[in-house]
């Protein structure tokens, strides 16, 4: 362990890692306060400059940029009532009103504290956990995964917004994309028609982009909305240690919420803002202030959001399973650069999983400076208009598509699944379902697949071991759970 | 509701497609499979089976599943050219890669998009389309090496 914790020390400690954390940290935060932009666009956008960099790297500025985009969309949802992420529509709550009351300042600033010290609980929580979870998993084998990865895909029932069904529908559309190509047991064609590129399946990015960027883009531009930005307004004097200390309970409680729920796939940042949020407004002394401006429920808010951070990345280092769509689209990055995350990578490359614990740790120190120093810059990033800022990240998304192969059938997949993600917007299917099917689709196929050859094709090695029953009953948990929370209206976020 | 019904329809008839003519068509199944379910075409056959479930809930429980239209999405002219100019414009930019390189489609699409966007300020434009394209064309030229077609501007590879 000393061996490999030296090692990862030499692997994080150079001048390009330690400048790439903060790159990425003030790129999300830039994205996340952008209203119409989300994080899962600013990830894929980002991906294809990952491509030449090391692997550790490029996961971190992928992991700086998610972590600002949390915290980010608080920026805008406290000074223009504007989430620029659902998980921060809790923080319009209280966030506006105080805005309303010349204390935007007092809010930034306790939200920032929220945020970081969360966030750093979060970190804690998945440096202390994933490596556990790693051991236990060491001893999966495929039934065991076919049926962790089948709970995972309860994800879906998290993000599929207010209609399971079209959800289900679009990860079915997921899963039927991710067949394409050879057949990984028989080495024949799937769905290719002739066409040689689509051999090696389709690629990971193209459809990313296609699906999370272009259908803004083309909404945007079809209905020809002005893109009038209100303007932010900073006013007022900062939040105080004894504001902090004030709040400290309910950001201790929502931390603590946000890495219970973060650490379970599909729950995602919204509820649990929302769960800490409403918890903090039950026992609080100000309860009746909750709503019309209450510093300490942006505070709860802001530990529920980014308590997740950390914690959704236990499943996804422990086990290569993602917990919501930003850690599916980070699981792509890390097989673009040639690893599986899982138990396997606790073995074979500790010294990388111990790096980048390290970069996630500087993250939040990065998260807490630049939300000090940069914020009124920020501000006035996000009012950049619509009509100079689409076409800026088409080109983004031009460019970055054909970086992944140099070639040009990338680009066309990207157009044409824009298309198919801009009729899917249209109907209300969501794409988030079709994404993370898209990836853990062939996972499944080939656990399953594995396990049929393992037991000369005989189903009940699926229920062989106490783990694989312990999936099922968690899968049908899990659903049962899911589909009773949505009848409650409990926010599930995408 | 009748949207949800007619989602519905074509999510069946989608799912049927692909049962009976996209998978038999478009999946090579080896004759000597052992098992039915280690064929490549099991798998789809799944999937595709669930779509069309999918689509029969939707069409048989409209009324459950029905969602308000979005705001701003009734279909109009203006709307409906708007989405083909747009998708003319990147298509144009794919099929013209091949023969101009891909930072003069770009720029064209910058400051096309851009205007149809309703920015009127034309020097501001000029830069706008010249300098963003070319700027990341040199970043993934030099900085990521990776070959950017440059069409004209192939000298910067010197």
């Amino acid at each position: 362990m000393y061996e490999n914790l030296v090692q990862a020390v030499g692997l994080f400690f150079t001048f390009q890692n330690i400048l790439i954390v903060l790159a990425g940290v003030l790129i999300g935060a830039v994205v996340g306060a952008i209203p119409g932009m989300s994080t899962p666009m600013g990830v894929a956008l980002v991906l294809p400059f990952t491509f030449t960099m090391e692997p550790v790297t490029g996961i971190l500025l992928l992991l700086g940029v998610y972590k600002g985009g949390l915290y980010g969309g608080s920026i805008t949802a406290i000074l223009i009532k504007a989430p620029g992420t659902p998980a921060a529509s809790c923080t319009v709550l209280d966030g506006y009103p105080l805005t309303q009351k010349g204390q935007a300042r007092k809010a930034l600033d306790m939200a920032l504290y929220a945020s970081c010290f969360a966030d750093f609980v979060s970190n804690m929580s998945l440096i202390l956990l994933a490596g556990v979870l790693a051991g236990l998993a060491l001893k999966f084998g495929p039934p065991e995964f076919f049926t962790l990865i089948l709970f995972s895909l309860t994800i879906i029932a998290g993000v599929s917004g207010d209609n399971l069904v079209k959800g289900i529908a679009s990860a079915c559309l997921g899963l039927m994309f991710a067949v394409i190509g050879l057949d990984m047991v028989y080495g024949t064609n799937r769905f290719l028609f002739g066409n040689w590129n689509l051999m090696g399946g389709l690629s990971f990015i193209p459809v990313l982009i296609g699906l999370f960027a272009l259908p803004e883009i083309i909404q945007f531009f079809v209905n020809g909305v002005a893109g009038r930005v209100q303007s932010a307004t900073m006013r007022g004097g900062g939040a105080s240690f004894a504001d902090f200390k004030r709040c400290f309970k309910s950001i201790l409680r929502g931390s603590l919420i946000g890495v219970g729920l973060g650490a379970i796939p599909g729950i995602g940042g919204a509820p649990s803002a929302f769960l800490s949020y409403s918890e903090a407004r039950r026992t609080s002394r100000n309860r009746d202030n909750f709503g019309k401006g209450e510093l300490e429920g942006v505070a709860a808010a802001e530990a529920g959001n980014n308590g997740v951070a950390g914690a959704t990345m236990i499943p996804l280092l422990a086990l290569g399973v993602p917990g919501d769509v930003i850690t599916a689209i980070i699981l792509g990055a890390f097989m673009i650069h040639g690893l599986r995350p899982g138990p396997l990578l606790f073995v074979e490359n500790l010294s990388l999983i111990y790096a980048l614990f390290i970069g996630i740790m500087l993250s939040s120190l990065y998260l807490f400076i630049v939300g000090k120093f940069t914020i009124r810059l920020i501000s006035r990033i996000a009012e950049v208009p619509n009509r100079i800022l689409y076409p800026i990240v088409l080109l983004l998304c031009l460019f970055g598509t054909f970086a992944i192969n140099n070639n040009m059938f990338d680009v066309l997949v990207m157009l044409l699944m824009g298309c198919v993600g801009y009729v899917m917007m249209l109907y209300r299917f969501p794409a988030p379902p079709f994404l993370i099917a898209f990836i853990l689709g062939p996972l499944l196929e080939d656990n399953f697949r594995q396990s049929l050859i393992l037991s000369d094709g005989g189903v009940g090695i699926l229920f062989r071991s106490p783990i694989c029953i312990m999936f099922w009953i968690l899968t049908v948990l899990s659903v049962v759970f899911l589909v009773n929370g949505r009848r409650k209206n409990i926010p599930l976020s995408a | 509701m009748r949207e949800s019904r007619s989602i519905g329809l074509i999510i069946a008839a989608l799912g049927l497609l692909a049962f009976f003519v996209l998978i038999p068509v478009g999946i090579v199944t080896p004759s000597n499979i052992e098992s039915l379910a280690l064929a490549p075409d099991f798998w789809p056959s799944i999937i595709a089976s669930v779509f069309v479930m999918t689509g029969v809930i939707l069409l048989i429980a409209p009324a459950r599943y029905a969602q308000p239209s979005s705001e701003g999405q009734a279909c109009s002219i203006t709307r409906i050219a708007r989405l083909f100019l747009l998708l003319g414009v990147l298509f144009g930019v794919y099929v013209a890669t091949p023969y101009l390189g891909l930072v003069v489609p770009a720029m064209l699409m910058v400051s096309g998009l851009s205007w149809l966007a309703g920015e009127r300020r034309w020097k501001f434009l000029i830069v706008l389309s010249f300098v963003s394209p070319v700027a990341l064309a040199m970043f993934f030229t030099y900085a990521a090496k990776v070959p950017i077609p440059l069409g004209v501007f192939e000298f910067i590879y010197g």
